[in-house]
């Protein structure tokens, strides 16, 4: 049968390069070492995450004072509350998903894959809706008690409501032609191998 | 030197002849699963990925499969989350783009195993993953065992795949 006869060709392919080349020990080491950088790259990039949000809070705090105006210091404390309810929404699902399962049967593979990316989808949308509501309500507060004028405030608003929808078409973007994609496809490896069919 | 010390320092040891000897009987299978999900050089960093996902998975190996199923499985998983993170560079430049499709009446000027190639990369995810271990050798139960369908439809899965390609390039 020729498929057969090719198949044995399919076989005896030779093959060169480092896999080849190297002995088992040596590309071990290799990743071993792969490995450990890994490890420290993302250890470095969690602490330097908690960090950064704790120095954001922090900034704020010592921008409070009690001999503020009441307004001053509710919007604030808002802020405050918004940027680490973002920081908290953008870190967990980081620890959550932490390090892929490559050893997992496909479809429980595919699976996690998938409750990962809706995770980001969540996290893309809600950082701009629900999310974002006490940082803009901190922000239009604050605003409020430093500005002069109502012409000042109005000034102020108009420009947080562009840069919001800036970010927010930014965000939506990222959704529409990468993650969704990605959600599509995923789904479809699931149905595909109920299906039974090529 | 603690008790505790001593345990990790034979189990890292114990992981590293285990990898080496992973490595040793599946580097041809390695290059193969990396070569057919990848396209032009990218086959270089994904043989990297998955040498780095099995080093990762390992501690996680219980015996449960063997280890040439316990290793198509992880290969398989992080070649297609790679295709998935360069999907769209490689529906552009894949490694059959540009190639004359062989058909019924060329293929036997040919080289076979760019037939097969050819094949493969034509097909889906799941039904490449199947025919990859298929022209492996793998048995019907290995096969299941590694991505983890059905036997009975993975037996209609193989016959359908066979009928396709022998249609496609032989003419039957």
């Amino acid at each position: 049968m020729e498929l057969e006869r090719l198949k044995a060709a399919w076989q005896e392919q030779k093959f060169e390069g480092y896999l080849f080349e190297k002995p088992p020990s040596r590309i071990t080491a290799d990743v071993r070492r792969k490995a450990m950088e890994m490890k420290s790259r993302n250890l470095a990039e969690d602490v330097s995450h908690v960090l950064g949000s704790m120095l954001i809070v922090g900034m704020w705090i010592f921008w409070y004072d009690s001999r503020q105006p009441l307004m001053t210091r509710a919007g604030i404390i808002l802020l405050m509350a918004g940027i680490a309810l973002e920081a908290i929404a953008y870190i967990a699902p980081r620890f959550r998903y932490r390090g892929e399962r490559f050893d997992l049967p496909r479809n429980e593979f595919l699976l996690r894959e998938k409750k990962r990316i809706e995770a980001r989808i969540r996290l893309v949308k809600g950082s701009l809706t629900w999310l974002s509501v006490p940082m803009l309500a901190g922000c239009i507060l604050y605003a409020a008690s430093v500005v002069k004028n109502m012409g000042e405030l109005l000034s102020c608003v108009a420009l947080l409501a562009f840069m919001w929808g800036i970010a927010f078409w930014v965000n939506a973007r990222r959704v529409r032609k990468h993650l969704a994609p990605l959600l599509v496809e995923i789904n479809w490896m699931l149905s595909e191998a109920d299906s039974g069919l090529i | 030197m603690g008790r505790q010390e001593l345990i990790a320092l034979v189990e890292i040891a114990d992981k590293q002849r285990l990898f080496e000897q992973i490595v040793a009987e599946n580097s041809r299978r390695l290059r193969i699963v990396a070569w057919n999900n990848s396209s032009g050089d990218q086959y270089k960093d994904l043989e990297q990925e998955i040498l780095l996902a099995l080093w990762t998975s390992l501690d996680r190996f219980e015996g449960r499969s063997g280890l040439t199923t316990w290793f198509y499985r992880v290969a398989l998983n992080t070649a297609h989350a790679f295709t998935r993170r360069n999907f769209r560079r490689n529906r552009e430049t894949g490694p059959s783009a540009g190639k004359e499709p062989a058909t019924a009446g060329n293929w036997q000027n040919r080289d076979p195993v760019s037939i097969l190639e050819e094949f493969v990369h034509s097909l889906g995810e799941l039904d490449r993953s199947v025919f990859l271990m298929y022209l492996d050798d793998l048995s019907y139960r290995e096969i299941s065992q590694a991505i983890q369908i059905d036997e009975a439809n993975l037996r209609v899965r193989v016959s359908r795949l066979k009928k396709q390609f022998e249609s496609r390039y032989i003419g039957g």
